[in-house]
């Protein structure tokens, strides 16, 4: 963790439940989540499409207020998006401002935070240099590949030195090979920086080689059907680590979990 | 490189090549005696009448009173609907309510309200630019709320998770979403406003390049009518050009990610 990091922070969910209303009365789609995320871990939502799980992180971000339940960061309950958040979305393309270069697009929320122009500079260079984007600055985000759009999307929330980065299945539209190089990214960011982070994934493999804890959510409505601890040793490889035997066996149990 | 070059070339022609059609068709009709031809002066004797044109004081003052109605007219229409569209564009509940009054509203020809403006302003500057005023609104404020209705949830999303200031999410977000879309109104409504402030003109007879047609309708100078029919044709194809050339100015990124040919 360098110095200008901030502590990262816990977040807890307690009986979340969002519904919403439709034709035929009130559609239950999240019923009393109850999980936490420790300060300072990596932890991914695992569930399969049509869970509720994007909806659950517009609670956790407070984009969204759930229609029962609570969540809170570090015992304070959130009502709308708090300071220190990072965010990245499963679609880049519509994310990111298309008008805006890829260096103002990770400008633009320290120009709100009313960070000096010399101290944006800065976070904005070195955000792009650990993402790997340097040169690439003055280019617009649709002259970039999707995972390279992604990359711009991790640089805008790292540049505002996040105490919680959370993802909305973020690598879902990138082809395979781009998705292992992000994912390592993410650990490597998470190495540096130390903030918390959720990552939401319909992924099995993924959730487990990003997390040290895994929250897997089925049925209708989504309830959380289990919290897994997931002890593989850091640094991860994605080699190696999916071929350890500890691996398979926690494939193994999720897989279980979410058929249940 | 080139061969996109080339193909630019053959498209701008081919372009022309309709003109040039049309153009012969009338030199035929003409040889041939097919149209009569006192009401159809010759291609020759118009094409002389419209260069004569550019000599007369009346036609340059007609010229910019046309121009100016139109201008001032779709600004006001601009300013109007950049009001009230961001009004019924960000409140569901004010769009609700109010779009059956628009719907109504819109098919109502300006034509139809000519009588209403001369009563209200006579045949001065405010008659046909009420007029444009009236007409052109409706593309506009359709635009604009389609606009602001358009920006991106997804994009709103990031606006608010990263505490974007007011300000910056007005300038940053919701300006150049509306902007393609206003830009595609502002084409519709300067050619419908030209079209408007030329039959407020001719039926009206307020100054302007429409009050030329019919004084010139009325005295049987054909040759100079058609070649003010013409020019006001021309103007058309300048307005339209103007505002395609803005276009891809002011909002490259669209017709850059979506090829648009707006």
């Amino acid at each position: 963790m360098t110095s200008t990091d901030a502590t990262p922070v816990e977040l807890t969910a307690t009986d979340l439940t969002v519904t919403y209303p439709s034709k035929s009365g009130q559609v239950n789609v999240l019923d009393k989540l109850t999980f936490e995320v420790p300060a300072g871990e990596i932890v991914s939502i695992v569930g399969p499409s049509g869970a509720g799980k994007t909806s659950l992180l517009r609670c956790l971000s407070g984009l969204m207020l759930p229609s029962a339940g609570r969540v809170e960061i570090d015992h304070l309950e959130i009502k709308e998006p708090p300071a220190g958040l990072g965010i990245v979305f499963q679609d880049y393309g519509r994310s990111l401002f298309p008008w805006m270069d890829v260096r103002s697009n990770v400008e633009l929320p320290l120009r709100s935070m009313g960070i000096s122009r010399n101290e944006r500079m800065g976070l904005v260079s070195s955000s792009l240099a650990e993402v790997g984007l340097e040169s690439f600055e003055a280019l617009y985000p649709w002259q970039l590949s999707g995972g390279m759009q992604q990359r711009v999307a991790i640089a805008r929330a790292l540049a505002c030195r996040p105490k919680v980065l959370m993802m909305d299945e973020p690598f879902a539209s990138v082809d395979a090979q781009t998705r292992f190089d992000l994912e390592d990214l993410v650990l490597k960011v998470h190495s540096t920086h130390g903030m918390t982070v959720i990552v939401v994934t319909h992924d099995i493999d993924e959730s487990i080689y990003l997390a040290q804890r895994v929250v897997v959510l089925g049925g209708k409505p989504s309830t959380v059907r289990e919290v897994i601890r997931v002890g593989l040793d850091f640094p991860r490889e994605q080699i190696s680590t999916r071929g350890n035997p500890e691996f398979g066996n926690l494939r193994a149990q999720l897989f279980s979990a979410l058929r249940r | 490189m080139t061969s996109t070059y080339i193909k630019k070339r053959i498209r701008a022609t081919t372009s022309f090549a309709g003109i040039v059609i049309a153009l012969l068709v009338w030199v035929i009709a003409e040889d041939a005696r097919l149209l009569p031809r006192s009401e159809f002066p010759s291609l020759s004797s118009t094409a002389s009448a419209f260069l004569a044109q550019f000599q007369s004081a009346s036609f340059v003052s007609a010229l910019a009173a046309t121009l100016s109605t139109w201008a001032v007219g779709l600004a006001v229409a601009l300013a109007i609907s950049l009001l009230i569209g961001s009004f019924l564009g960000s409140s569901a509940r004010a769009f609700r309510s109010s779009w059956l009054i628009v719907e109504f509203l819109k098919p109502i020809p300006p034509v139809a309200l000519i009588p209403l403006a001369l009563l209200l302003y006579g045949t001065s500057f405010w008659m046909p630019t009420g007029l444009i005023i009236f007409g052109t609104v409706w593309p506009l404020l359709v635009h604009v709320i389609a606009g602001i209705r358009g920006v991106d949830p997804v994009a709103l999303d990031s606006s608010r998770a990263y505490r974007l200031t007011r300000r910056h999410t007005l300038r940053y977000l919701i300006l150049p979403s509306v902007l393609p879309s206003l830009m595609t109104g502002l084409r519709i409504a300067g050619s419908l406003g030209l079209a408007i402030a030329v039959t407020a003109e001719l039926i009206g007879g307020s100054t302007g390049l429409g009050n030329f047609v019919a004084l010139d309708e009325s005295a049987s100078k054909y040759a100079p009518m058609y070649a003010v029919i013409i020019f006001t044709g021309l103007i058309g194809i300048a307005i339209n050009s103007l505002f395609k050339f803005l276009s891809r100015k002011i909002v490259p990124w669209h017709h850059e990610r979506f090829g648009a040919s707006l």
